[in-house]
C-alpha cells in the first residue's frame, strides 16, 4: 500500500512536470514550487549535518565543555575553528553598517580556490595534455589505420565532389554530368584511401596520429587570441573549429542516446505505476 | 503595500539564512577532508605459527613514500610461493614501532600484489613492518621484520618540477603583459562574436521593456568557469545599470550568489547608478539540479526575458535551459568549457563561447589591464605549449623510426 502510494505521488509529480511541454501551467508550478522548496530544505538539512556538526560545531563545542576525544590542541581544531569563524562573518550582511565584513571570507574562498587551482590545472591540462600529443608520426602499429583511411577517403570524396559541383559550377544543367563527377569523386576517394592503405600499411606514414596532431595544433591555435586569423594562421585555425565540430557532433549523438534512454526509463515508470493498479 | 514589503523581507531573511548556512557548510568542506582520519584496526594475536602449507613472502622492502606530506610508508615483498594456491586468501601488512612485538594490522592486498602502502604510519617514528599470508582456515605466516623506516612529509615535489617551471613561465608572462597594458601599451585581442553581441542584446531587451536573465552554471566558486562567469556578470551588469535594464540572476550555489550580489552591487555603483541595484534580483534558488532548472523554467516562462546568458559551468540541465529559453524568444548567449555540453548550447543558442573564449570573455569585455595581462600570459604558454608539440612529434617520430633515444624527454613530463 505505501509503495503504490509513494509511486503515486512520483507518478503525479512526473505528469505535473510533463504537462510543462504543453504550457506553463499550476500543475507545473506546483511541481516547481515543491521540487525547489523541499530541494532548499533537503540540502540544508545535509550541508549541517554532514560538514557544520562533524567538523565544526563538535570539535569546538566538545573542547569548551572539556571533552576528552577531540583532538584538542592540534592542528585540526584551528582547522575547524577558522573556517566556522569565516562562515559566521557571512552572516554580517543582514547587518548594512558591517556587511562589508562579509566581503573578508568571500575574498579569502575565492582567491585560495584559485590560487590552489593553479598546480593541479597546469599538470592535468597542460603537462599530461602534452604528454598525450607527443606521438610518433611513423615508424609504429596504427590500430586505427582502416577506420582513418575510411574517413579521409570519405572526406577527398566530399571535397572533390565540393570542388566541382558547388564551387566550379560543373555540370550545372546536366544531370548526366553530375552523376559522372559524383562517380569521379568517388574514384578518386577510393583512390585515396588505397594510396593510405598502402603508407600506412607500409608504416610509412601513422594516419591516425598524424590527425591527431593536426587537431591539436589546428584547436589549439583557434584559441590563440593574440593575432588576427588570417594566413597560415586562419588555416590552422579553421581546421581547428572543424576538428571541434565533429567532437561537438559526436558527443551531441551520445549524449541524446542516453537523454533518450532517461525518458524510457521514466516512460517505464509510469507504465508500471499503471501496473500497479492492476496486479 | 507596507505587508507586502514586511513579507518581502521576511523571504530574504529566509533566503539568506538558507543560503548563508550552506555557505558556512561550504568554507568547512576543505577542512573536513583533511581532518578525516580513519580508526585503526584493533591489533591482532602475534601467532607466529605459520601453517605448513603457506609460503611466507620473502624480501620485504620498506621506504618512506617520496614527495608526500607524510605518514606514509611503501611496503614492497616478493610473491609467496602459494600465492596461487586455493586456500590463499591475501596478503596482510602488520606495523609495529618494535621489531619483535606489538604488530598491529596496517592493511591488506590482494592475490598476485606485491606492494602496500601504508596511510597512517606515524611521522618521524621508526617502525617495522612484516606481511603475513593468510589461508582459508584463518592462520597466517609471517615474513621476516623488514628494516626499520620513518615516515615523514616532504616540503619540496620533486616530480612537479615541470609543474613549477610551467607555473612560473605563466606567471612572468602576466605580470610582464599586466604592466605593459597598465603602461599604455595597446594589447590586441581577435574579434569574438559572441561577445559583440551583448551590448545589443542588453540593447534589444531595453527597447523590448524586459529583463535579461543570468545564468552562471551549477559549479562552485572554486570552478574555474564560475570564477570567470562571475567576471563576465560584472561587465554585464555595468551595461544593464546604464541602460536601466533588470538584471535576474538565480545562483545554485550560496557562496557564489553572495559573491555575485557583490560583483552586481559594485558594478552598479561604478557607474553611478547604486539605487538601481535590487539584491533581491540576485538570489539563491537551491542546489540541487532539477529543481533549479524547474525554477529557472518557470522564471523564463513567466518574466520572458529579452535575453539570456548562460555562462559557466553546466551539466545535463544545459539543453532543458536553452531549449525553454530558445521556446521564449530570447536572444540566447552561452559559453563553457564543459566540453560534453557545449554542443547543446551550440545547437540552441544564437551565440556561444567555446571553453577557453569563456575565460578571455571578461578581459574581451572590460579591457582592464589586469585580465588583458592574465589572457595574453595565456596566449603565450600557449604559443611554448605549441612550439614544445612540434619539438615533441619530431623526437617521438625520430625516436619511434629507431633514429635517436628520446629519454631526453622524460624530465619533461614527469608528474605522478
Amino acid at each position: 500500500m505505501t509503495t503504490l502510494l509513494l509511486a503515486t505521488v512520483g507518478a503525479i509529480l512526473t505528469l505535473c512536470v510533463y504537462s510543462f511541454l504543453y504550457k506553463d501551467n499550476p500543475f507545473y508550478k506546483f511541481a516547481e514550487h515543491l521540487v525547489v522548496g523541499v530541494s532548499a530544505g533537503y540540502y540544508l538539512v545535509i550541508y549541517t549535518f554532514n560538514f557544520i556538526v562533524p567538523n565544526v560545531t563538535d570539535p569546538v563545542f566538545t573542547l569548551n565543555l572539556g571533552g576528552e576525544a577531540i583532538r584538542l590542541g592540534g592542528l585540526d581544531w584551528w582547522m575547524a575553528l577558522a573556517p566556522g569563524l569565516l562562515g559566521l562573518l557571512l552572516y554580517t550582511r543582514f547587518f548594512p553598517k558591517i556587511a562589508w565584513i562579509g566581503r573578508w571570507p568571500l575574498g579569502i574562498y575565492v582567491g585560495g580556490y584559485a590560487g590552489l587551482g593553479i598546480s593541479p590545472v597546469m599538470q592535468a591540462r597542460v603537462i599530461n595534455q602534452l604528454r598525450a600529443g607527443a606521438t610518433p608520426l611513423a615508424g609504429t602499429p596504427d590500430p586505427f589505420a582502416n577506420m582513418t583511411n575510411v574517413c579521409l577517403g570519405l572526406v577527398i570524396f566530399i571535397a572533390v565532389t565540393y570542388l566541382l559541383l558547388v564551387k566550379r559550377q560543373l555540370g550545372a544543367r546536366n544531370t548526366g554530368a553530375k552523376v559522372g563527377i559524383v562517380a569521379l569523386a568517388a574514384l578518386v576517394g577510393y583512390g585515396g584511401y588505397v594510396a593510405l592503405s598502402a603508407l600506412s600499411g607500409a608504416g610509412v606514414v601513422n594516419l591516425t596520429n598524424v590527425m591527431l596532431v593536426v587537431g591539436l595544433l589546428g584547436t589549439l591555435t583557434y584559441f590563440f587570441f593574440s593575432m588576427r586569423h588570417t594566413g597560415v594562421l586562419g588555416v590552422l585555425a579553421r581546421i581547428g573549429i572543424v576538428f571541434l565540430m565533429v567532437g561537438f557532433g559526436a558527443s551531441f549523438g551520445y549524449t541524446v542516446m542516453s537523454r533518450i534512454s532517461l525518458l524510457i526509463g521514466r516512460v517505464g515508470f509510469l507504465i508500471d505505476w499503471v501496473g500497479m493498479f492492476f496486479s | 503595500m507596507g505587508h507586502d514589503r514586511g513579507r518581502l523581507r521576511g523571504a530574504r531573511f529566509v533566503t539568506g539564512f538558507v543560503a548563508g548556512t550552506l555557505a558556512a557548510a561550504a568554507l568547512v568542506v576543505c577542512a573536513a577532508t583533511l581532518s578525516a582520519q580513519e580508526p585503526i584496526e584493533p591489533a591482532v594475536p602475534e601467532s607466529l605459527a605459520a601453517p605448513e602449507l603457506l609460503a611466507v613472502p620473502t624480501g620485504v622492502q620498506v621506504e618512506d613514500t617520496p614527495n608526500d606530506r607524510g605518514a606514509s610508508v611503501n611496503v614492497t615483498w616478493e610473491l609467496s610461493a602459494d600465492d596461487e594456491s586455493l586456500r590463499f586468501e591475501g596478503y596482510r601488512v602488520y606495523r609495529s614501532a618494535h621489531p619483535e612485538t606489538g604488530f598491529v594490522f596496517a592493511g591488506r592486498a590482494g592475490r598476485g600484489a606485491t606492494t602496500y602502502r601504508d596511510s597512517e604510519a606515524p611521522n618521524n617514528e621508526p617502525v617495522y613492518y612484516r606481511v603475513a599470508v593468510g589461508d582459508a582456515e584463518g592462520g597466517e605466516a609471517f615474513s621476516a621484520t623488514s628494516d626499520a623506516v620513518t615516515a615523514s612529509p616532504q616540503w619540496f615535489n620533486d616530480d612537479r618540477v615541470n609543474v613549477l617551471i610551467a607555473v612560473f613561465i605563466f606567471v612572468v608572462a602576466i605580470v610582464y603583459f599586466v604592466n605593459a597594458a597598465r603602461g599604455g601599451k595597446e594589447l590586441f585581442i581577435r574579434r569574438l562574436a559572441g561577445l559583440d553581441e551583448v551590448d545589443n542584446a542588453v540593447g534589444r531587451a531595453t527597447e523590448m521593456g524586459k529583463p535579461i536573465l543570468y545564468i552562471s552554471g551549477l559549479s562552485t566558486i572554486s570552478d574555474v568557469a564560475t570564477i570567470a562567469a562571475i567576471n563576465i556578470l560584472g561587465e554585464v551588469a555595468k551595461r544593464t545599470a546604464e541602460y536601466n535594464t533588470r538584471l535576474i540572476v538565480p545562483c545554485a550555489d550560496p557562496i557564489v550568489m553572495a559573491v555575485e550580489q557583490e560583483v552586481v552591487k559594485e558594478a552598479y555603483a561604478k557607474v553611478g547608478r547604486p539605487d538601481s541595484y535590487n539584491e533581491d534580483d540576485v538570489f539563491y534558488l537551491t542546489r540541487s539540479q532539477f529543481a533549479y532548472v524547474a525554477g529557472v523554467n518557470g522564471i523564463m516562462v513567466r518574466q520572458r526575458p529579452a535575453t539570456i546568458l548562460y555562462m559557466g559551468m553546466f551539466f545535463a540541465e544545459s539543453l532543458v535551459l536553452a531549449e525553454t529559453g530558445a521556446s521564449v524568444g530570447a536572444i540566447q548567449i552561452a559559453g563553457t568549457d564543459a566540453v560534453t555540453q557545449l554542443p547543446f548550447f551550440i545547437t540552441s543558442c544564437d551565440y556561444t563561447l567555446i571553453g577557453e573564449e569563456l575565460y578571455a570573455a571578461s578581459a574581451y569585455l572590460s579591457r582592464e589591464p589586469v585580465l588583458l595581462g592574465g589572457l595574453k600570459g595565456q596566449d603565450t604558454l600557449k604559443f611554448i605549449i605549441g612550439v614544445l608539440i612540434v619539438i615533441t612529434v619530431i623526437v617521438a617520430t625520430l625516436a619511434a623510426t629507431g633514429a635517436i633515444s628520446n629519454d631526453f624527454m622524460t624530465p619533461l613530463f614527469i608528474t605522478h
